[in-house]
């Protein structure tokens, strides 16, 4: 096996047992960014020669002993979150030179664990879309098939986990960023509840939704993340004051009695796949024979959930994304007359089509007239997705559907048409609304040869349940051992 | 709903977005579809259902009004585009 194959918890107990250094594993993972990453083009920026300098210094802890899973371990990180002195961009125009001058709180919390920062991943510009070609700099691709998209906005850090460019990918969810290009690209990740992990520092989209998580090969090494990455923090007002589990601990436990809901509503849903359908129904029947008592529930609202994030988040947006002025920090357009020119110029050559049309769509939503029949009818609307999930948790303890309707679509294919492009995110956005935690994985490939993705939800705080059910279901499968034909051809590393 | 090209060119400037004729036709298309879209919700009935902001809710939280440490001045301009000692430049606001 490579080293970039491994698991977190395979290269943490070779590390621990020093049969490897962290230098090794480091300059392994630049061989193979090296050689991989020219087709795939994960990164916006590689951080080779501070992740060798923070390897040896991780090396240090290492000899010492008492060292934690994290320590040594090479890490992406989607460029939408703030790191010291590395260039951040967002995969904008607009923040092209910008480096920030502090880490956000995810990289911070990552840093103290030792985890080493290998760099920073290509996402869709600002987080707004699902495929990563918004992106304005170049579009990712996908690992299984280099003519398709890796799925989208954390494109980027999905393809390169796939790809084994890295031992795990940080990404942000706000509709479904984290799980949808985590289905598409084969590998495991979860967007945790609303307010379990700090947003400090992580570039704001739409604050109601964003959240930040762990992509990785498998569920028990999204445990192992998270646990590092979660808990209460004073810099985020939305940050839940309680205290960070070890999400390591009942991973063994199975799902015997577990009650799985199958929301009837999410399968009959136009332009669900019959491939991905029938991936989704074998997971359900194998948690059945390990366990689970499946029950049906009612998501009765479902088919709304897009129409209320496509207000909600381009309005939050467009509020968020006021910043980008060209006063403070990132790209100020030259020869202005005027401060309000300055503005407008710099704005327009700053943000992509994608990011214009979503400031657009939400300027108009809040303006004056317009804002109680959008945005105070979209959170109406929204109140009522919310209470939809807390009468089905009521008979069950997990909900279960897929991730994405379809698998990863070409390169090209629905750049023209944003509303196509919108209904990607149809089973992943009532997660965000509703603040719920949810997790995908891989339950199957389709005659393609392209993975699809299963996902479960749970109630607030409730990540437990999903790491439970997604490991027993690992324990079962071999979805996610298997590696896109990249990764197995080339002899690199 | 239909935005037109006039309306589009009306949000843009509130948007501090210059957005060029043939751009707003574009824009006025693919944004009608969008509204066309999520006009959906104006059938379901919201009477007396209050708004979600956020969907956990928590109690504001509150620290001691107290100095805490914070960036130097020269480093929390270093990002300015344009910036002199420990003040960021910008064109002229008044005439």
């Amino acid at each position: 096996m490579h080293l970039y194959d491994l698991t977190i918890a395979q290269a943490s107990g070779l590390l621990a047992r020093r049969e490897i250094s962290s230098e090794e594993l480091v300059r392994a993972l630049l061989a193979r960014v090296e050689a991989v990453d020219p087709l795939v083009q994960s990164y916006v920026t590689v951080c080779g020669d501070e992740a060798l300098d923070a390897a040896k210094h991780a090396d240090q802890q290492l000899a010492k002993g008492g060292a934690g899973p994290l320590c040594g371990v090479p890490v992406a990180i989607k460029d939408v979150f703030c790191t010291q002195g590395v260039r951040t961009t967002c995969s904008s125009k607009i923040l092209e030179t910008h480096v920030p001058v502090y880490d956000a709180t995810v990289v911070a919390k990552l840093k103290e664990a030792g985890a080493i920062l290998l760099g920073k991943t290509n996402m869709d510009e600002f987080a707004m879309g699902a495929s990563t070609e918004n992106s304005g700099f170049f579009p990712t691709k996908n690992p299984w098939d280099l003519t398709r998209v890796p799925g989208g906005s954390s494109g980027g850090s999905a393809a390169a986990m796939a790809a084994g460019l890295c031992l795990s990918a940080i990404g942000t969810d706000t509709g479904g960023s984290i799980r949808q290009p985590a289905s598409h690209c084969g590998v495991t990740g979860i967007k945790p509840t609303y307010g379990r992990v700090s947003r400090y520092g992580i570039v704001a989209f739409a604050s109601s939704l964003d959240q930040a998580g762990p992509i990785c090969r498998d569920a028990e090494d999204c445990a192992l993340v998270l646990s590092a990455i979660s808990g209460h923090d004073p810099l985020d007002s939305t940050s839940i004051p309680a205290p960070a589990p070890d999400y390591t601990k009942n991973l063994g436990q199975g799902v015997k009695g577990l009650r799985l809901g199958i929301p009837k509503e999410v399968f009959d849903a136009p332009g669900l796949s019959p491939e991905v359908r029938k991936a989704v129904d074998g997971a359900i029947a194998l948690f059945q024979d390990l366990g689970a008592h499946t029950v049906e529930v009612s998501l009765p609202r479902t088919d709304l959930a897009v129409a209320v994030y496509y207000i909600i988040a381009p309005a939050e947006a467009s509020s968020n994304l006021a910043r980008y002025d060209g006063v403070k920090y990132g790209f100020r357009a030259p020869n202005s007359e005027s401060l309000k020119e300055m503005y407008h110029t710099t704005r327009s050559r700053g943000f992509g089509p994608e990011v214009r049309r979503r400031i657009l769509i939400g300027t108009y939503a809040l303006s004056a007239g317009y804002y109680d029949a959008y945005y105070k009818k979209a959170s109406q609307v929204r109140t009522l997705l919310v209470q939809d999930f807390q009468t089905a948790f009521q008979s069950c303890d997990a909900i279960i559907s897929p991730v994405a309707p379809t698998p990863a679509f070409r390169i090209g294919e629905r750049v023209h048409d944003p509303l196509a492009m919108y209904l990607a995110d149809i089973f992943t956005i009532p997660a965000n609304l509703a603040g719920l935690p949810a997790l995908a994985m891989p339950c199957g490939f389709s005659a393609e040869g392209l993975p699809m993705g299963v996902q479960l939800m749970a109630r607030h705080l409730d990540e437990e349940t999903l790491f439970r059910a997604a490991c027993a279901f690992q324990k079962a499968t071999e979805h996610h051992l298997r590696r896109p034909p990249l990764a197995n051809e080339r002899k690199t590393a | 709903m239909k935005l037109d090209p006039s309306e589009v060119l009306r949000v843009a400037v509130l948007a501090r977005l210059d957005v060029d004729p043939d751009e707003a036709h574009a824009l006025s298309r693919q944004l009608s579809d969008i509204l066309d879209y999520v006009a959906k919700l104006e059938a379901v009935d919201t009477n007396g259902v209050p708004p979600t902001a956020n969907a956990v809710q928590i109690p504001g939280p509150r620290r001691p009004d107290t100095v805490r440490p914070s960036l130097p001045p020269a480093t929390a301009v270093a990002g300015a585009p344009e910036s002199e000692g420990n003040d960021i430049l910008v064109p002229r606001i008044l005439a």
